[in-house]
């Protein structure tokens, strides 16, 4: 036991000090936080400041709404079409576009051009579509003695409020908005960790037997103690990770709000101002309230557990894969791509089983071990009857012995067999050898 | 430590047949064969890193796996270390998973850094060692635990004379302390000069085991060397065929029944000047060539 402590911790501490540890770590959720941001600033800085040219000549449209970046002018100058046109192409236009309304209903509005030098993004294009609507249904509105409210209880904005019978027949909450958003998270975080987690401790095997020092190792202690050391010393980096990212993702929220106080205010005000954005931040905010709502310590300790179980069943088949490795790197990739696929098609049925929590394929997938790891916790937020849940931990533990107990088999062989191709034959004697 | 009729197969090779024989306590024993004998095999299941598939291995006439891994100390054929790590970083990780405490094991470092001219290695990394200095490292990982058996598998492969001269003093010494050393190579001649004993496999089958100097004399093929004054033609005589005459270097190989007495005194009533007379011993690697023709030819 004291030798299989002394290998866990050099395993978590050369990987923990590494300088690439920290910059995975700090940088990870930069990262990620700049995926998801980066579309928004992007189309919001792509566009710059367009100002389009409105030549009305159905007297229906008025002054149109600015926004930041597109900005309107009525024109007033009597011109022609073709000279506007003219004047639009010359170098040293003001304008970027030019807006054709011609004598038409508010009801049918046909016939509307824009001209532009450049083709307009998609977001400038949407926008005018939606400001050119806004102002033919107040027309219209207005025309039949009716006011905004009127269209509101004409045309009601639909929430289902959803609620779970428990065995009790008590009522509970739900919320599948903000279940499916979790679960997404949930099942591709274990997804990630695994595959991250896993091909760490294959490269750490392979490190051990390219470099040959493996042989000294296994003559000091046993192959398992070996193996067992790396995974519990990898895992062990692996929830470190978590827990700093955690402690970072709460010290952002609560940062946050300080930081960026008056712009987030004024961002939700905005959002309030845009038309229908009323019924969008209610949605927003109900998920908001439905995440808070839900189970978040039984979540919690369900993803830290089919995590870990999870890791181990398959860090130890990387593991048994690493040992099989001799030097080529498309060795590693032939011996890898099972394991590889598993996972893959996990995350495959995760997302499936998201929309359709209630099927039988949700059911099996998360009771056997090898999907069970990144289906359970994408079906947790769902809500997961106790003895399934029960079912699902029995089965993952068994899973994981029994990998273990099999790469161990393999690993042991593996590890020092130099330069041979090894057959799926060969392996199923390894590990139906005795002793 | 004894070997009792062991025997490993993997998959159609037989990498070890009934091989039987004893290594005594403090000697210099050389482990011989050529290439894929299964000299390898025999190491790894004597540091219990496989297991044999029968017979049994004794070790001061108890089970070898009754004792664990600690009297051993093994340095395989290919060195090899975690790169990244520093010196005195990775022999402290290597001797305290042989159960060494920490206090004792970085006294042993600073110990042997003295002893081979290592001050100031503590902090640098595996991969910026030379091979030479890399192989220092994986000596003193071997014999940090102070092992009673020390297996050294080609020891002296990629080491330059300077650095194959000083472990070849650090393995004297330790020999000196009454330590067990085991060699094993397939460089014959390097062996004659140090081990005492040997034992030679081939195929995985034991071909000699025993005393250097008895092996030699058991082998020896009545063949002698001989020193004239002066170049000449030896007369012809029933007693000894010349097998070499260079100049006046001859190998005379002595016939059926005749004495040494008898070839010399022949040789000196034909007046011939002598001036060296010796018995030639045959080496190790003839011994080996001869005894492998011979078994192919039965």
């Amino acid at each position: 036991m004291n030798k299989t402590w002394l290998i866990i911790s050099r395993e978590y501490i050369t990987r923990v000090r590494k300088k690439s540890f920290l910059l995975m770590t700090v940088l990870g959720p930069l990262f990620f936080a700049l995926i998801m941001v980066l579309p928004i600033i992007l189309t919001q800085w792509s566009g710059g400041e367009q100002t389009i040219l409105v030549v009305d000549e159905s007297d229906l449209l008025g002054a149109l709404p600015d926004t930041t970046g597109i900005y309107f002018q009525l024109d007033k100058s009597g011109k022609t079409m073709e000279t506007l046109k003219a004047d639009l192409y010359a170098a040293n236009s003001r304008y970027d576009a030019l807006l054709y309304m011609p004598p038409t209903s508010s009801e049918q509005p046909r016939g509307i051009m824009l001209y532009s030098k450049e083709q307009l993004g998609i977001t400038t294009r949407m926008y005018i579509e939606q400001v050119i609507a806004d102002r033919m249904e107040q027309i219209n509105l207005e025309n039949r003695n009716l006011s905004y409210e009127d269209l509101l209880s004409i045309r009601p904005k639909i929430f289902i409020q959803d609620k779970v019978l428990s065995e009790n027949t008590q009522e509970q909450d739900a919320n599948i908005l903000a279940a499916t958003g979790l679960a997404y998270v949930m099942g591709f975080l274990t997804y990630i960790a695994l595959l991250i987690y896993g091909s760490m401790v294959m490269r750490g095997v392979m490190e051990e037997k390219t470099s040959r020092i493996v042989e000294v190792m296994i003559s000091t202690v046993k192959p398992f103690q070996l193996m067992v050391g790396k995974i519990i010393g990898i895992g062990a980096v692996g929830l470190t990770q978590f827990f700093i990212w955690g402690v970072l993702l709460v010290g952002v929220q609560l940062a946050l709000p300080l930081v960026l106080g008056d712009q987030l205010t004024a961002m939700q005000d905005q959002a309030a101002m845009s038309g229908g954005g009323n019924a969008e931040t209610a949605e927003l905010a109900r998920t908001m309230e439905g995440i808070a709502n839900m189970p978040l310590g039984r979540i919690l300790w369900v993803f830290l557990v089919f995590f870990l179980g999870g890791y181990f069943l398959y860090a130890s088949l990387f593991a048994a894969v690493g040992s099989l490795v001799s030097d080529e790197e498309s060795e590693v990739q032939m011996y890898s791509f099972p394991l590889t696929m598993l996972i893959l098609v996990s995350i495959f049925i995760a997302t499936a089983v998201i929309q359709q929590p209630g099927t039988r394929l949700a059911f099996w997938a998360s009771i056997i071990p090898l999907s069970s790891p990144i289906v359970m916790p994408a079906l947790i937020p769902f809500g997961v009857p106790g003895w399934q849940l029960a079912l699902s931990i029995a089965m993952l533990i068994l899973g994981f012995l029994g990998s273990s107990w099999i790469a161990g088999k393999i690993y042991r062989t593996g590890i020092l067999m130099y330069g041979k191709k090894i057959r799926w034959r060969e392996l199923w004697r390894w590990v139906m050898y005795k002793n | 430590m004894q070997f009792q009729s062991v025997s490993k197969r993997f998959g159609e090779l037989q990498a070890l047949d009934q091989v039987s024989f004893a290594i005594p306590r403090g000697a210099m024993f050389g482990l011989l064969g050529p290439n894929g004998a299964g000299k390898t095999t025999l190491i790894r299941i004597m540091t219990n890193i496989i297991g044999a598939d029968s017979g049994s291995i004794l070790y001061e006439g108890k089970a070898l796996d009754s004792y664990g891994f600690g009297f051993i100390g093994y340095m395989p054929e290919e060195k090899g270390m975690y790169k990244k790590m520093k010196v005195g970083e990775l022999l402290l990780y290597l001797a305290r998973l042989k159960g060494l405490s920490k206090a004792d094991a970085k006294d042993r470092i600073h110990y042997w850094f003295q002893r081979l001219d290592m001050d100031g290695w503590w902090s640098k990394k595996i991969q910026e060692l030379s091979k030479g200095m890399q192989q220092k490292v994986q000596f003193i990982a071997t014999v940090i635990h102070e092992p009673s058996l020390l297996i050294l598998d080609e020891p002296f492969s990629g080491l330059d004379p300077v650095n194959a001269e000083v472990l070849k003093k650090e393995i004297f010494h330790l020999h000196s302390k009454g330590i067990t050393i085991v060699f094993s190579t397939h460089r014959m001649e390097q062996v004659e000069e140090i081990c005492e004993e040997i034992v030679l496999i081939n195929k995985g089958k034991v071909l000699l085991n025993g005393a250097v100097a008895d092996l030699k004399n058991n082998h020896k093929k009545n063949i002698y060397y001989l020193k004239t004054d002066e170049p000449g033609s030896l007369p012809p005589s029933p007693l000894f065929s010349v097998l070499t005459a260079n100049d006046n270097h001859y190998q005379l190989h002595l016939e059926g029944d005749a004495t040494v007495n008898q070839l010399l005194q022949s040789l000196l009533n034909h007046q011939v000047p002598v001036r060296e007379f010796s018995e030639v011993l045959p080496s190790l690697n003839e011994i080996f060539i001869q005894l492998v023709k011979g078994a192919t030819h039965e």
